[in-house]
């Protein structure tokens, strides 16, 4: 009811402020309005909302002014409780005490007319003072508005209150609107508000540009300026009459070159055309950066995996042992440190369990510091192998396994005066045998070192090899001094034995007697002065050159010697039981080289010439070459052939000690470097014991373990033992011979510095 | 006991002791004593002495484990790890004083083999490299001088008897013949004393050693001809033989067959060839039916010398030089060329090859002799020049490089007084000493102090 009085108020009020005249007109007008709403109901579209009770008070107000202005002065607290309405709060209390006061304020006033005329004071244009923008919506939805026909009010607002049928005009305001028609008049009532549905200017002027035939489009412009592209100012053609071009015709050739690339491909098979779709990989979509282990990546050079941490420590624990904890003063130098420098980049605490352990800090610091080690520290993949040294080195057997070896020197046979220049142990095992630059020869007890025999050969030459027969009968050595080979029977031995050997010597008397008058022959065979025979020599040969080297033959009946300045004659063969030398070489061609050594094969009909470089080998029997050696030394100063016949060694004055295998090849099996200075004497051990040894100019005689096996597949085992040190080098000369005792493991060594040492 | 262990213990320790020894002469009851630790050999003999209530004190020697005590026994403790608190065995022996230089007599040439002879009166043998013989008193007078009989060195020389009026006496050497020489010690200097009767041959190379048995009236020899001969010094019992003589006579050889005497020439009662090297030495054993050959080929060969037949044979590492017996013991001593001596047990029963090695030498043992007072010493003469003489109760355990056995170290090493040279040759006897010969051609003798003290002792019992 209130809302409705202020409408109505609010109206007037407008009414009289913008069109006084208009106002009074209506004051004049609404008995006749209302007594035309009592019959014209549908006409209401133009009023508000109104309620039949506000109806009931205009029309009581039509018909008594009295009453109306009673009624306004009613309804004036009720206007005023609107405001505070409008502010959500309503106090009936408040409303009735303030409703005399604005009551007091309105000042009535006698109109033009003599009609009173209620002036209102000034509104305060404070907040929420008025609400006439507030829009009233009507809330009944989407129904006709035939629905509420028969009711006074036409809906209802926000509030749940009944808007009012704006009251309808009367026939005459109908007449008068057609006559005096506003602008947009569209003679439509509003559906919703029931008011006079008019049109807006710019929807009439729309309207208007259709009835001109017109494009509705605000900024249309039908008349646009002329562009002019081709006038008499203006030739300007947009369109050409160009033949069109060769090439839109002819095929192109970079098309065709691109096809032809991949039609070639097709042909080679590079280019599979219908391949079949590659199986969609059975590979999750994405990777799982979380797994445990990392699939193993194929084994690429580029392909280092990352080095592995070590696994945490005793200190990396949360509670470690107390003695991994640091201490105060370890604490501070630690924190003193540059965090660089320090060894941990964590300082060990403990915590009493493992939910106390506080997150680590430099967690993501680690991490970037690992990564930037993967990153930026170069990983190379090195293809050292990891190869113990040791291991590679053949497995030898400890010296002391391989005992008995000679060790020490037992004996030195001191006598002689200048070099001894050779040694040979007599084949009882009792005697050994010197001969040296002082022209004697000598024979010594073995352990006691006495010397029992000695022989003055020569005053001036140099006994250069003695060497004993080496058979059990009848004891001969042989020696050579200067271009003499003396045969001696010493006299130290049992009489029948000597008596044997002598008899041995001087069978071939009778040989020499018949062979006068042959062809010269290269040794002269001949008896021996008297002093001489005396002292045990049976036979000399006369050579042409000085002889260096005597070897005997197995069974004692030839020995072979070499001189190497006869050139033509260098090696030379005896024959004790007929007196006979010969030479197996007529041509120096034969053995194209200076013999150093000879020997005959300890079982075969061979003979082994050792020249400089070379080892040739001579088949007695077919009297050919069977097998030359090439050592790789440079000069051969000495051989010795295993007592088997299979192996030989080589000594060379370039320090190396070649052991060759003659089943193998003409290169030695092992080379042997162990000297620091040449190599004069080898000797191998011919009473059963598998050694040999070498002997040098640096004062050592070395010895060797070197056994050979019965089985053809196995190789020599050589096993270095003793280096026999005692000689003295004496003009860079140290030990000039070796020789085996025949069946201990004792060495005799002749040396330069005069003495002749037994080792055992 | 706890009463005992508060005394003091930084002063006067105390230990348990065993004492107790192999002579049965010197035995004391078996009691354990408890004495201080820091006692040495002096203390401790004092006590033995004081125990056996000797008249005159005799000086002791105590070996622990082996080894002769030099140090206190607390030393001893520390360096062998032991504690104080176990009983200590203690082996007390006879001391054997360290025999000193009582003089040598000089000779022209090399000497290769010495024998001593006590009664009647002390003489020493020689047998030189000159070929001679020489018989020397302890004063050092030459009593007698041999002949030149052999033709080259002597080697071996041993007395088959000796009494005042008359001896004889056996030589032989490189030149393969064994010599009888008979000898009439109390003559003017002007006659010769020494005559030959008897040559022996058999042998083709070297005699090595001779060894008389007074009981048999029996010797032999060893050669390096591998050989060993069985002779009797009664001739009649032998064969005669002619000597072999050389087709061509050598200068040297004219001159000394010209000039020695003609005597009997004998043969072998038997000729033993056992060995396949040169025989070193060959031994009577106690049993003089029995005997003892060694030789380079390692062996160590038992011959019956009624059946001429080897009895056993024992093979070692080593070439073996010399060889004694160690009769109460049943041991054989042999050294060897390995510089070292190792002691055997002949009887068959022994399974082990060694009971000891004793190393001490620097080169191969040539001779080896008895004590001629204790069955536990013995000397031994090595070409290293030095004379040492050896207990075989001072052998403890180790791992010698032999495997097996004990090993030992020399008691007392004698040195050569001229300074070097081999020794070819020691004797040892009460009166006389121990009397080594060499290289330095000097007869040199040593005596041990402690032997008169024993020998009072021995004639107070």
């Amino acid at each position: 009811m209130t809302t409705k009085a202020t409408t109505r108020k609010r109206s007037r009020a407008e009414a009289e402020a913008e069109k006084p005249v208009l106002s009074s007109e209506d004051e004049f007008e609404i008995p006749e309005i209302n007594g035309d709403e009592d019959s014209s109901d549908d006409s209401d579209f133009t009023a508000g909302d109104e309620d039949s009770d506000e109806e009931e008070e205009i029309s009581s107000g039509a018909e008594d002014e009295e009453d109306e202005e009673e009624i306004d002065s009613d309804e004036i607290p009720s206007e005023d409780e609107t405001s505070p309405k409008g502010n959500g709060v309503a106090n009936d209390d408040a409303s009735d005490d303030e409703e005399a006061s604005p009551a007091d304020n309105v000042k009535v006033v006698t109109g033009a007319d003599g009609n009173p005329r209620y002036i209102y004071p000034e509104i305060e244009p404070v907040y929420d003072s008025d609400d006439t923008d507030a829009e009233e919506t009507n809330t009944v939805g989407n129904i006709p508005l035939e629905y509420y026909e028969n009711y006074p009010h036409i809906g209802y607002d926000i509030n749940g209150k009944r808007i009012m049928r704006p009251a309808a005009g009367k026939a005459l305001d109908t007449l008068l609107d057609s006559i005096e028609l506003p602008k947009g008049w569209t003679g439509l009532v509003d559906k919703n508000s029931g008011a006079a549905l008019n049109l807006t200017e710019e929807e009439l002027e729309i309207v208007k540009k259709l009835q001109r035939s017109e494009i509705t489009d605000e900024g249309f412009d039908p008349y646009p300026d002329m562009v002019e592209w081709f006038s008499s100012k203006v030739e300007q053609m947009p369109l050409s009459s160009a033949p069109e071009p060769k090439r839109r015709f002819v095929p192109s050739k970079h098309e065709q070159k691109r096809i032809m690339k991949i039609v070639r491909g097709i042909r080679e098979g590079r280019i599979l055309p219908h391949k079949p779709q590659a199986e969609t990989s059975q590979e999750p979509e994405f990777y799982d950066i979380w797994a445990d282990d990392a699939p193993p990546k194929p084994d690429h050079v580029m392909n280092i995996p990352a080095p592995k941490l070590p696994p945490p420590t005793h200190d990396e624990s949360y509670n470690p042992p107390p003695e991994y904890l640091p201490n105060d003063k370890e604490k501070k130098e630690w924190e003193e440190q540059d965090p660089e420098d320090r060894e941990k980049n964590y300082l060990p605490r403990t915590h009493k369990a493992l939910r106390l352990v506080p997150g680590f800090n430099g967690f993501i610091g680690e991490r970037f510091e690992r990564c930037l080690d993967l990153y930026l520290a170069p990983r190379v993949r090195r293809n050292k192998l990891n190869i113990d040294p040791a291991s590679l080195l053949p497995k030898l057997p400890s010296p002391d396994d391989l005992k008995p070896f000679p060790t020490t020197c037992a004996t030195v046979y001191r006598g002689h005066e200048g070099r001894v220049r050779s040694v040979a142990a007599d084949p009882t095992g009792v005697w050994v045998a010197t001969g040296g630059d002082d022209g004697t020869v000598r024979v010594w007890e073995i352990l006691t070192g006495r010397q029992v025999w000695k022989l003055k050969v020569s005053s001036d030459e140099a006994v250069d090899s003695v060497t004993w027969r080496p058979t059990t009968e009848g004891r001969i050595l042989a020696a050579a001094c200067g271009n003499e080979i003396l045969l001696v029977v010493p006299p130290i031995f049992d009489f029948e034995e000597e008596n044997q050997g002598k008899e041995i010597l001087s069978a071939g008397y009778g040989y020499a007697a018949n062979r006068q008058g042959k062809k010269e022959a290269p040794g002269t065979w001949s008896k021996p002065d008297t002093a001489l025979e005396e002292e045990g020599v049976v036979v000399t040969i006369t050579m042409r050159k000085t002889v260096k080297y005597i070897a005997w033959h197995r069974r004692g009946d030839y020995l072979v010697t070499v001189s190497p300045e006869d050139v033509r004659r260098a090696v030379c063969i005896h024959r004790v039981s007929t007196h006979l030398s010969q030479t197996p070489f007529k041509e120096k061609s034969v053995t194209k080289g200076i013999p150093q050594r000879v020997q005959f094969h300890p079982s075969k009909p061979l003979l082994f010439v050792a020249t400089k470089r070379y080892i040739k080998i001579y088949d007695l029997a077919k009297a050919e070459l069977s097998k030359t050696l090439k050592p790789g030394a440079r000069w051969i100063s000495s051989i010795d052939i295993h007592p088997q016949g299979d192996n030989l060694i080589v000594g060379s004055y370039d320090k190396r000690l070649l052991w060759h295998d003659l089943d193998l090849s003409t290169k030695p099996y092992r080379t042997l470097r162990y000297h620091d200075k040449g190599i004069r004497a080898v000797s191998f051990h011919r009473g059963g014991f598998p050694l040999f040894c070498s002997s040098s100019d640096d004062g050592t005689v070395q010895v060797f373990h070197g056994r050979i096996y019965s089985d053809l597949m196995e190789n020599a085992l050589i096993v270095p033992l003793k280096v026999l040190k005692g000689h003295k080098i004496t003009a860079h000369l140290g030990v000039l011979d070796v020789d085996w005792h025949p069946k201990q493991p004792w060495l005799f060594s002749a040396g330069a510095d005069g003495t002749a040492r037994l080792w055992n | 006991m706890s009463s005992t262990m508060d005394v003091d213990p930084p002063t006067t320790q105390m230990i348990q002791i065993n004492l107790s020894t192999r002579d049965p002469t010197l035995s004391i009851p078996l009691q354990p004593l408890r004495i201080p630790t820091n006692l040495k050999r002096y203390g401790l003999s004092t006590l033995v002495n004081h125990l056996l209530d000797t008249p005159k004190p005799i000086p002791f020697d105590f070996l622990v484990d082996g080894q002769y005590l030099r140090t206190s026994i607390d030393e001893y403790l520390t360096l062998a790890g032991l504690s104080s608190e176990k009983p200590l065995d203690v082996e007390y022996v006879r001391s054997q004083l360290p025999p000193t230089y009582v003089g040598s007599f000089e000779q022209d040439d090399w000497i290769s083999s010495v024998d001593i002879s006590s009664s009647p009166s002390p003489t020493i043998l020689t047998g030189s490299f000159n070929g001679t013989a020489q018989i020397t008193s302890l004063s050092g007078e030459i009593l007698a001088k041999t002949v030149p009989m052999h033709t080259q060195s002597i080697k071996c020389t041993t007395w088959i008897s000796h009494s005042s009026t008359e001896a004889s006496f056996l030589t032989a050497g490189l030149d393969r013949t064994i010599n009888l020489w008979s000898y009439t010690p109390s003559q003017s200097p002007d006659t010769q004393p020494v005559t030959p009767s008897t040559t022996y041959i058999s042998h083709k190379s070297t005699i090595t050693s001779l060894s008389y048995s007074p009981s048999t009236s029996q010797f032999l020899s060893s050669s390096s001809d591998h050989t060993i001969a069985l002779w009797s010094t009664d001739s009649s019992l032998l064969p005669t033989v002619s000597t072999p003589q050389s087709t061509a006579f050598t200068r040297k050889r004219r001159r000394t067959t010209s000039k020695p005497p003609a005597t009997i020439k004998k043969g072998p009662l038997a000729v033993l060839t056992p060995h396949a090297a040169p025989v070193s030495q060959v031994l009577h054993s106690n049993d003089p039916t029995a005997a003892y050959s060694i030789s380079w080929d390692k062996s160590i060969i038992t011959h019956d010398l009624i059946t001429s037949q080897p009895v056993s044979t024992r093979t070692t590492n080593h070439p073996l030089l010399s060889v004694t017996t160690l009769p109460t013991l049943s041991l054989l001593a042999a050294g060897s060329s390995a510089r070292h001596i190792t002691l055997h047990d002949p009887r068959e029963s022994s399974k082990t090859i060694y009971t000891a090695v004793l190393r001490g030498h620097a080169n191969g043992v040539v001779s080896l002799v008895n004590s001629p007072e204790s069955e536990y010493v013995f000397a031994s003469g090595s070409h290293d020049g030095t004379v040492r003489i050896w207990d075989v109760r001072s052998v403890s355990s180790s791992d010698g490089d032999e495997g097996e056995g004990k090993s030992g170290s020399s008691l007392f090493v004698i040195k050569r007084e001229s300074g070097s040279g081999k020794v070819f040759g020691v004797d040892w006897s009460k009166d006389v000493g121990l009397v080594s010969v060499g290289e330095d051609k000097k007869i040199q003798v040593n005596r041990g102090e402690g032997m008169a003290d024993m020998e009072v002792m021995d004639q107070s019992k």
